[in-house]
Formats: C-alpha cells, sequence, structure tokens
C-alpha cells in the first residue's frame, strides 16, 4: 500500500453536468482525497470538483497524469471523452454500466468500431447483426442487450470497478473468465451528507405528514417500466390505496411519454405529478420525505442506481425489481418485486404499504441498516485504493503509436476470398495499410469491374476503411488505409 | 535559458520570405516568435499517444493544415515545395516525406553542432554558427544553408542583431560580434549581458494554430458559436511573464476563464481598452512541452466571441 501521498488523476464528467456519476465521481473524489493528491480530468473545464481538487483539460491531462489513473465510465455520450482518455492513458475503470452500446454509437464512434465491440457476444450473433448493421444500417433495441461494447475497456484497463456481483458475472459470461480476471466489486456508496429528516423535507415540498407519498427519480427511461408502475397504482388506487406518487426527475419522452401516460388514467392523475430536473438538494429532499421509493428495472444490464443509494441513506423504503443487480439486496433490506405478475404484485404492495405506513418504515430502516454497514463512503473509497495500488503492474494492450502504420500484402486476383484477407489481418488492432497487389493496373481494373462490391465483400466486419488509391509502383494494386477493431 | 526566441527573430528579420517548417519536438522553439511558420513532427512515432491525439486537433491558417505527420493516412500531407527559401527546424533527422525539401535546397536550423550529422540530401550547404544565451552559458545553433549565401545572411542577421538589441535593452545589454571565416563557414553570437531578456511575443490570432471547427479566414479568429478553444503556442521560455489575449464581444461581468495546459489561471484579470477586452493572467510556461492556452466561456456569457491576437511578455 502507499504510505507517501501519490497523484491520481480521474477522468470523468463533474456537476453541473446531469449526469448521475458526474454527482459520483464529485463525491468520491472527495472521499479519494483522503488517500491521493486527486485532480478531475473533465471535458467540461469549469466542472466543479470538490474544494482542493483542480479540474484540468481532460486532453491535456495525460500530461502530468502518473501511473495512477481512474476512469469513470457510463452507458451515455456525456463520458465519450473518458472513452478516448481510456485507450491512450490505461488504468482502472469504473464501468457503471456493463452495457455500453450506446455510448459508442452516440460518442461519434465509427461503425465498424462498434461492429468490432460486437464481435465479443454469445456465439452465432456478431456475424449476423453485424452484417445487418453494415450491409442494412439495422440498429434494434435489442441490440442494447445482447451486445456490450465491454471488451475494450476490460483489454484497455488495469482493473474494472463494477458495483454488482450480476454486472461481473455476466462480463465473465459475455467475455470469459481470462478477460474478466481483473474485474472487482465495489458497490455504490451511500451519499456523505446526511439526508433531510421526513418531517422537514415534506413540509418544504408542501407534502402533507400524514399522506403516503411514493417518489421515483432520475431520468425517465423506459427501462424503469413506467407503464408497469402506472398500471399499479391505477389498480391500488382503485382498490382504495390513498397515496400520492411524484416522479422527481425528467422525462425523456422519446423512450417514454410519462405525462401523457398519466394523463391517460383519471385515477392517477390527480395524484401524481412530475417535477422536471431537480438539483441534488430538491431530489434529496423527495428521497427523504417518500414513504416508498419505487425503482424497477426491465430489462437491466447490472446498472447502479444513485436514487437508491439514496433511499437507503434516508431509510426509504425502495421497492425494486427481482432482477441483475437489485435481486443482490439483502431480502429484508428492500421489497423484489418479480419480474412475472409484477404489475398486480406490485399493486398489492403498494396498497398494504399505504395502508400500513408503519410497515414501509421498518424496511426503510433495515435497508438503511444494510446500507451503513457495506456501503459507507470511507469503506468504499479504501476499495477503491486497494483496487488502484493492486493494479499498477498488470499489463495492458499498447495503445497505438502515432507512427506510420504496418503494410500488409494481399497477392489479389480474381479468386481472391474474403477469408484471405481476414487471415491477413487477423489479430490486428489500430491502424495498417493492406495492399491488394495485381500483376499489372489493367487487372486490377479488371478486377474491380468483375466485382464492383469488392471491398465490401473483403474486408471483415470490424474494418473501417479510411482511404484508398491505386499504387503504380513499387507494386501495383489498391492500396487500402484501413483501420481495424478498436479505434485508435 | 533558451536562445531560441532571440535567434527566431533574428532570422525572422534576415529572412523574411522563408517558408518556415519547425520540426523540433516536442516544443516547437521558433514556432511562437514566426507567425505563419507550420510545425510538424520529425518522428510522431516517438510522440505518447496522448500527446499525438491532443496535436491532432489543431490546425492552421485558411487552409487548416493539421500539424504535419499526423494526417495518419497513405496521403499524409507533405508541404509543397516552392519558390520561397525554405526553412526547416530540427533536433533529429529530417524525415524521410521532407527529401524532397531538402534535395532543392531547403536550409536547415538545428540546436547544437552539425558537424557529426549525415550527409544530408541536395546541394552542398555551408554553415552559420549562431551563438545565443549569455556568456555563463552559450547555447549554440547552426544554420546550415547554400555556400554563396553564407556571406550575404551574415550581414543580415548581424544588422538584425544590432537592431534586437537596440530595442531590447541597449546596446549594453548585449555583445554581439561575428566574422565571416571562409566563404562556407561564419558565425555570429548575440550574447545578453546580465539579466536575462526575452523578445516579447505577439501573435496575430490568424496565425494561431486552434482546435476550432472551422478554420480562420480573416485577421481575427471568431469562436463563432463555440464556447471554447484551444491555442497551440509551441515552446515558450520557462520564465515568468504575463500571458495576454485581446478580445472582442466580450461581456467584463462575466469574463471568459482563461487555461494554460489544462489548468485554469484563477488569478487572470479582464479589463476594457475602448472595444477591447484584455484578459490577462501570470504564468510560467514549461520548457519541456509546447504551451497551449485555453479559453472558456462561462455559463451566461454571450457566444460570439472573438480573438483578435495573443502576447507573452513582461
Amino acid at each position: 500500500m502507499t504510505d507517501a501521498r501519490n497523484g491520481l488523476t480521474v477522468w470523468t464528467p463533474l456537476p453541473p453536468e446531469r449526469n448521475g456519476i458526474a454527482d459520483y465521481a464529485h463525491v468520491l473524489l472527495g472521499s479519494l482525497a483522503a488517500h491521493y493528491d486527486c485532480r478531475a480530468a473533465c471535458d467540461d473545464w469549469l466542472g466543479r470538483a470538490p474544494d482542493g481538487i483542480p479540474v484540468v483539460d481532460a486532453a491535456l491531462a495525460h500530461r502530468d497524469a502518473g501511473p495512477r489513473v481512474l476512469h469513470q465510465i457510463g452507458n451515455n455520450p456525456g463520458h465519450g471523452f473518458v472513452l478516448r482518455a481510456m485507450r491512450r492513458v490505461p488504468g482502472v475503470v469504473t464501468l457503471h454500466d456493463p452495457g455500453l452500446l450506446y455510448l459508442y454509437e452516440t460518442a461519434g464512434e465509427d461503425a465498424a468500431s462498434i461492429r468490432a465491440g460486437m464481435l465479443a457476444a454469445l456465439p452465432g450473433l456478431p456475424a449476423v447483426y453485424g452484417r445487418h448493421q453494415r450491409e442494412l444500417g439495422l440498429q434494434t433495441r435489442a441490440n442494447h442487450l445482447l451486445f456490450d461494447l465491454a471488451g475494450e475497456t476490460l483489454a484497455r484497463s488495469r482493473a474494472v470497478i463494477v458495483h454488482s456481483e450480476y454486472a461481473r458475472q455476466r462480463l465473465r459470461l459475455v467475455h470469459g473468465p481470462d478477460a474478466t480476471a481483473h474485474v472487482a466489486v465495489i458497490p455504490h456508496f451511500l451519499p456523505p451528507a446526511t439526508l433531510p429528516d421526513r418531517p422537514a423535507a415534506r413540509a418544504r415540498l408542501g407534502i402533507g405528514q400524514e399522506e403516503f407519498l411514493v417518489v421515483t427519480a432520475g431520468f425517465a427511461t423506459a427501462a424503469k417500466r413506467f407503464d408497469w408502475l402506472i398500471e399499479a397504482l391505477d389498480m391500488a388506487c382503485r382498490a382504495g390505496a390513498q397515496l400520492r406518487w411524484i416522479h422527481a426527475g425528467a422525462e425523456r419522452a422519446e423512450e417514454y411519454a410519462l405525462s401523457a401516460a398519466i394523463a391517460e388514467r383519471p385515477a392517477l392523475a390527480g395524484c401524481a405529478g412530475v417535477t422536471g430536473y431537480l438539483d441534488e438538494a430538491a431530489l434529496d429532499d423527495h428521497v427523504a420525505a417518500a414513504d416508498v421509493l419505487v425503482n424497477l428495472r426491465f430489462p437491466s444490464t447490472g446498472e447502479s442506481s444513485g436514487s437508491l443509494a439514496r433511499a437507503f441513506a434516508a431509510g426509504t423504503c425502495c421497492i425494486v425489481s427481482d432482477t441483475a443487480a437489485y435481486a443482490e439486496l439483502p431480502r429484508d433490506a428492500v421489497l423484489q418485486i418479480p419480474l412475472t405478475e409484477t404489475v398486480p404484485l406490485l399493486a398489492r404492495a403498494l396498497l398494504a404499504l399505504a395502508k400500513a405506513p408503519a410497515r414501509a418504515a421498518e424496511i426503510g430502516e433495515r435497508g438503511r441498516r444494510y446500507a451503513c454497514a457495506e456501503m459507507a463512503l470511507p469503506t468504499v473509497a479504501a476499495r477503491y485504493r486497494t483496487v488502484i495500488e493492486e493494479s499498477l503492474g498488470r499489463p495492458v494492450i499498447a495503445p497505438p503509436t502515432a507512427g506510420p502504420p504496418p503494410l500488409l500484402v494481399v497477392e489479389a486476383g480474381p479468386q481472391l476470398q474474403a477469408r484471405t484477407v481476414a487471415a491477413a489481418l487477423a489479430g490486428r488492432q489500430g491502424a495498417c495499410r493492406l495492399l491488394l497487389a495485381m500483376p499489372d493496373l489493367g487487372a486490377l481494373a479488371q478486377l474491380t469491374l468483375d466485382r464492383p462490391a469488392l471491398l465490401a465483400e473483403l474486408l471483415p466486419l470490424g474494418a473501417r476503411l479510411r482511404a484508398a488509391r491505386v499504387e503504380a509502383a513499387p507494386r501495383a494494386g489498391l492500396l487500402l488505409d484501413l483501420e481495424l477493431g478498436w479505434p485508435a | 535559458m533558451s536562445a531560441a526566441p532571440v535567434l527566431a527573430c533574428l532570422l525572422r528579420e534576415a529572412l523574411p520570405e522563408a517558408a518556415v517548417l519547425d520540426l523540433g519536438q516536442p516544443a516547437w522553439p521558433v514556432l511562437p516568435w514566426w507567425p505563419g511558420a507550420r510545425c510538424g513532427l520529425a518522428d510522431a512515432a516517438a510522440l505518447a499517444p496522448a500527446e499525438a491525439a491532443l496535436l491532432r486537433r489543431f490546425h492552421q491558417g485558411p487552409a487548416g493544415l493539421p500539424v504535419l505527420g499526423l494526417a495518419g493516412t497513405a496521403d499524409d500531407d507533405v508541404p509543397v515545395v516552392t519558390d520561397r527559401p525554405m526553412l526547416l527546424v530540427l533536433d533529429r533527422l529530417p524525415p524521410p516525406a521532407l527529401t524532397p525539401w531538402l534535395e532543392a535546397g531547403a536550409m536547415i536550423l538545428r540546436r547544437g553542432r552539425t558537424e557529426g550529422m549525415p550527409p544530408l540530401p541536395g546541394p552542398e550547404r555551408g554553415r552559420i554558427m549562431l551563438l545565443g544565451g549569455s556568456a555563463a552559458r552559450i547555447e549554440r545553433w547552426d544554420l546550415l544553408v547554400p555556400p554563396e549565401a553564407v556571406a550575404p545572411l551574415f550581414d543580415r542577421l548581424h544588422a538584425a542583431a544590432h537592431h534586437l538589441a537596440a530595442s531590447l535593452g541597449g546596446s549594453a545589454g548585449w555583445q554581439v560580434g561575428g566574422r565571416v571565416a571562409s566563404p562556407s563557414l561564419a558565425s555570429l553570437g548575440m550574447l545578453v549581458m546580465g539579466p536575462e531578456r526575452v523578445p516579447p511575443l505577439a501573435v496575430p490570432a490568424d496565425a494561431l494554430l486552434h482546435d476550432l471547427p472551422e478554420p480562420a479566414s480573416g485577421a481575427a479568429l471568431p469562436l463563432g458559436a463555440a464556447r471554447r478553444v484551444r491555442l497551440l503556442l509551441g515552446g515558450l521560455p520557462a520564465r515568468p511573464a504575463w500571458l495576454r489575449l485581446r478580445l472582442r464581444g466580450a461581456d467584463p461581468a462575466r469574463p471568459p476563464a482563461l487555461f494554460l495546459d489544462g489548468g485554469w489561471l484563477d488569478q487572470a484579470q479582464c479589463r476594457m481598452e475602448g472595444e477591447t477586452c484584455v484578459l490577462e493572467a501570470p504564468v510560467r510556461p514549461r520548457p519541456d512541452q509546447t504551451s497551449i492556452v485555453g479559453l472558456a466561456l462561462p455559463e451566461g456569457a454571450p457566444p460570439g466571441l472573438i480573438l483578435l491576437g495573443l502576447e507573452v511578455g513582461p
């Protein structure tokens, strides 16, 4: 272990970015400062770090980064700069969501890189889905479950931290035990600040002390299954439950039109509301004021939930889906709703708790005790330090250099097959040049006339064609500038 | 101290028509003092991947030229040989891509002795030894030029040295001297006597390498809708100085934030000179890397900032 004050550079989004991982990193940095001289490398140069921790331009932070490096990666475009930094400055990665396809799709990664990442998946899937993606531009929501795109992160990192055993096992299943031997589980932490007490929070929000309050939080994504929740709340209300529901967060209407769905249910519309995006203090008030925090997920890729941690800290009863990481929570610390018959079971649970709020309080208190034991911030920071220090000697794939790429030559001709090109490119990553050598330019012209889709036929799914030119000498042929696999 | 700023000023006055390519890695020493000079990498593979990715962001001039050596495809850009005299600034052997320049007789400026260098392609070259720095610490650079240019170029450099000395504290503060030893060999010294003196740096906005999406087309550098920009300066002397940016369109109540090498200069001050906002901060550049200035608009500040120029000086 380190005794001296070593430096630690953390590539991460920071507040005021509206991103749960930015909030997570802000808290974590303050806690890691007990162990390291931290600095935050952020795409927003004016991002807010805790007092005493400098923020540096993420594009320049490599210059003074020592061997201790931490990257915070989540599955949204706000983490594109972290992904790129991870390629060039390897270190430990916190993988907040083991599925990264959305990040790759939205952070400017090219289609060939995505196809290269799709190659690590359950057998049989990549060839079919990759071909559909390349030839038809077909990209379905199922792809986000079938392809995690985590292979590059696993290969380029000295260690990978996930927040649940589910996430670790999921990575292991897809990528194998060798590629995931350096994955460690560190649970999400409890917020360091004491959450407001319930009466004060309710007073600030104008909620009666006797009302039974159900809260949901964060971006209203499709995976949070508001469709199920709305139906269950509607059933509970029609069965006589007296309750109020607040969604403490912003809608994401392109995924799920929450307000419209509420308006369609007259029994619910009078007792439900959506706040829009909240700052931390307001979010804390809502979570603390709640009798129940509902945090459903389907499908789940093993992502973690910051609002769940807040609810634990507040002693608020949590209802979660009995799936993925949520299934790992102790059965007496939360209410887990099965993925079959979810709506009626959730409706019955809400009805029962609304009639006996003390039972919700009991569950919430057990959740709080569990979280204090397992998710305390100093404990989490100490575990981070252990992972960082133990990872220092672990080798990673060398980042590609900026020098001239290697030149490969394949003897081309009318019989040239894709498997020949694939064999020549096998095992390579990054930039390379491939000369499809022909006896003369006339033969090359004839070949391209005979096979007009020549390059589409020959190049593997994970190869990106950056440039092509005809070479007359020293050998005639078609010279291709390629980018293979993960980008440089 | 580095003699590069002084020597760059002398050469610029003596060779006003020269097309300059600074290949001094990792911190281009001549680039800041020669607006319009192009910078490049003699050995891109020696660069750390993250530094290469950083430098790949920048482009220069109305054509938006990248840092030479980082385009990265088979069609990598190579500067076109022109009728202008060409000057290559090197700290190692030139890359093969520049052989056409060398064969066309490009001049070479290199820190240190050149006697032991392998022969360069192209015509025979004479040498002007340039001695800079201080009497206590002399720094030698060699300028390789066609033999017939040695004597006339020496005369122009000698005159330029006297002009520069007069403008930098007066001739009493400098020891200037030299001679033409033979038709192909000359030496010129310009040594500071007493405290170090560095020519003030003033770079017009259109000469700066930047990472805005569009190349600059006029004398100024408009940020347009962008809320931040990085400016690549090259190698600056490692001594305390003031970094000063002249801007139009800034709101003095919400001035832009100023950065050097990625770190926020929280002592930056903003003052108005007529319509121009002067944003300045004390800095101490690092000698081992190219300096990069950043400018970012805070939340609520109006867009449309226009950079007029950049200065580094007392």
